[in-house]
């Protein structure tokens, strides 16, 4: 029995990183231009999809395969802010939030149009597992892989925003927006830093799903419903909250659909008796704030 | 002459013109107050000469330095700042990382610390708050948050947007205290007021602007005794002062 909780717990966590990857990214976008990139999901897919045209069409070894579909990634997140989110950037959010859903809908198109709908996998390798205390515990090194990277990002994103000139204007900025231009802090270039960033972020995660599940032209779609529900989970534009809301989506699914508690087939609805749930409990997200009035 | 704005006429992208030929004058180390109705462009003076509006007429001279089509960045640069009116400081940063905002277009990290210590030595207060999230201070220490903020820069020129507004009397007095020993240390201040009578007080001179246009100007003691300034914006009239 504690055999099958470690392994699950594990498998969670790995879930819950690559989640988290994608909910950062949504998170911050969020905290800067206020609308939810519902286009962000399909960063992954771009990610994952070009990795495996450089690593598996084209025979690149993985890191210089990874280190490209990751650049094409951010580009185009970059792009897509600069073509599509920037021209309306002092409207409604609601305007941008329909231009994100059109986005998704069309790189969905794409992809099935370029790909075909049939599920694809990334390499043509399979990796051994390795095990670890006494074969309790079996994990792949795209796991481990995953797991490091996400944690390494994590910190990396964390001491970005808290020490350096431009984490600390990204904030400034999410904070308010037209102070920061009465003391020459640029939209643009933190709107282009988070953009890139989440592109990056979601890049990676698109890398490792793709070793550890399949590609398919929705798989964006998936792993982007549940980043979403983690980010309102922990209380969006909460960085704190996007990773601590992944983690714990992650963990649920993992043990409950392994412990039996719930049928597998209904894995995907996990996530949204999560996030009613804690809708009904604490609207603001777990490490939201109550009084909105303490924002000024 | 610090700063000498002539014939301006301007507006927001493509709205009406809000300012219709107006002209203010700066000199060193004076404190002007701009007085008039809600309405009257009294920010929109202070936004043009920063470079946040569009202006389609005349000229804003700082030194000897046309700076009407700099952009903000370049103004600031010049040595003017601004201390915007209400929400004008970063609630989810930090006091001290709001000071280093401030200072967002100084490249030196030695000078962004040595200001920082000044602004701690003229604000002790703030230099106690350094670390906690500025939101969740008081009116009267955000606004010297914002205009520690603005300090950072060691401005000419300090631009302030109603530096009194949502504040108690005893903070408003603290306030404008600050503001004279701020242009004791040697800045130029151009300030946009709606409590007339305070800043009149410690203001060396006055304009009065209507609906866009420049209608009264004078000493601060003239504007502040001048009958049809007292009735329209000293609440004088029918009333004791």
């Amino acid at each position: 029995m504690s055999d099958i909780l470690i392994q699950l717990i594990w498998n969670g966590l790995v879930t819950g990183s690559l989640i988290a990857l994608v909910a950062l990214g949504l998170t911050l976008i969020y905290g800067i231009a206020h609308f939810i990139q519902f286009a962000h999901g399909e960063m992954v897919a771009i990610g994952a999809y070009t990795f495996m045209v450089f690593h598996k069409l084209s025979a690149w070894p993985i890191v210089p395969a990874a280190l490209a579909s990751i650049f094409i990634t951010i580009v185009i997140g970059i792009l897509l802010e600069k073509l599509f989110f920037k021209p309306v950037r002092e409207h409604d959010p609601l305007i941008p939030l329909v231009i994100a859903i059109g986005l998704s809908i069309g790189i969905q198109a794409l992809i099935l149009i370029i790909f075909g709908p049939n599920i694809l996998t990334i390499s043509d390798h399979s990796y051994e597992s390795y095990s670890f205390l006494d074969g309790a515990l079996l994990a792949t090194p795209s796991q481990i892989l995953a797991f490091v990277f996400a944690v390494v990002l994590m910190i990396g994103l964390h001491l970005f925003l808290k020490k350096t000139k431009r984490g600390k204007a990204i904030r400034a900025i999410s904070s308010n927006r037209s102070i920061g231009k009465t003391f020459g802090l640029s939209t643009d270039k933190s709107m282009m830093w988070v953009f890139g960033i989440g592109s990056l972020l979601t890049a990676i995660a698109g890398i490792f799903l793709g070793f550890e599940q399949n590609l398919e032209p929705l798989m964006g779609v998936q792993i982007s419903v549940k980043a979403f529900s983690a980010v309102i989970l922990g209380a969006i534009g909460s960085v704190r909250g996007a990773i601590f809301g992944s983690f714990l989506i992650g963990l649920a699914e993992s043990l409950l659909v392994g412990l039996g508690i719930v049928a597998s087939g209904f894995t995907a609805g996990i996530p949204f008796v999560i996030l009613i749930l804690m809708l009904l409990i604490r609207p603001e997200g777990l490490f939201g704030k109550r009084f909105v009035s303490l924002r000024q | 002459m610090t700063l000498s704005i002539q014939n301006l006429t301007a507006g927001y992208s493509s709205g009406p013109d809000i300012l219709h030929n107006t002209c203010f004058e700066l000199r060193e180390r004076e404190i002007v107050t701009i007085i008039g109705p809600n309405g009257a462009g009294k920010s929109t003076v202070l936004r043009s000469i920063f470079g946040l509006t569009d202006i389609r007429k005349g000229e804003i001279i700082h030194g000897s330095r046309d700076i009407t089509s700099l952009s903000t960045h370049e103004i600031i640069r010049s040595g003017i700042a601004m201390v915007s009116q209400g929400r004008n400081i970063f609630p989810d940063l930090t006091v001290e990382e709001n000071l280093e905002m401030g200072a967002y277009t100084l490249r030196s990290k030695q000078e962004i610390k040595d200001k920082k210590k000044d602004v701690f030595q003229f604000f002790p207060k703030l230099k106690s708050f350094r670390d906690r999230h500025s939101g969740i201070l008081s009116g009267g220490e955000r606004q010297m948050v914002a205009i520690g903020m603005a300090l950072m820069l060691s401005p000419e020129v300090l631009l302030l947007d109603e530096p009194s507004i949502g504040l108690a009397p005893k903070i408003i007095d603290e306030v404008f205290a600050k503001i004279q020993h701020i242009r004791d240390e040697g800045a130029s201040i151009l300030m946009v007021e709606q409590n007339a009578s305070k800043a009149l007080s410690i203001s060396d001179r006055g304009y009065v602007l209507e609906l866009g246009r420049n209608a009264l100007d004078g000493t601060g003691k003239k504007l502040l005794t001048d009958p049809k300034v007292g009735e329209l914006y000293l609440g004088k009239k029918g009333k004791k002062s």
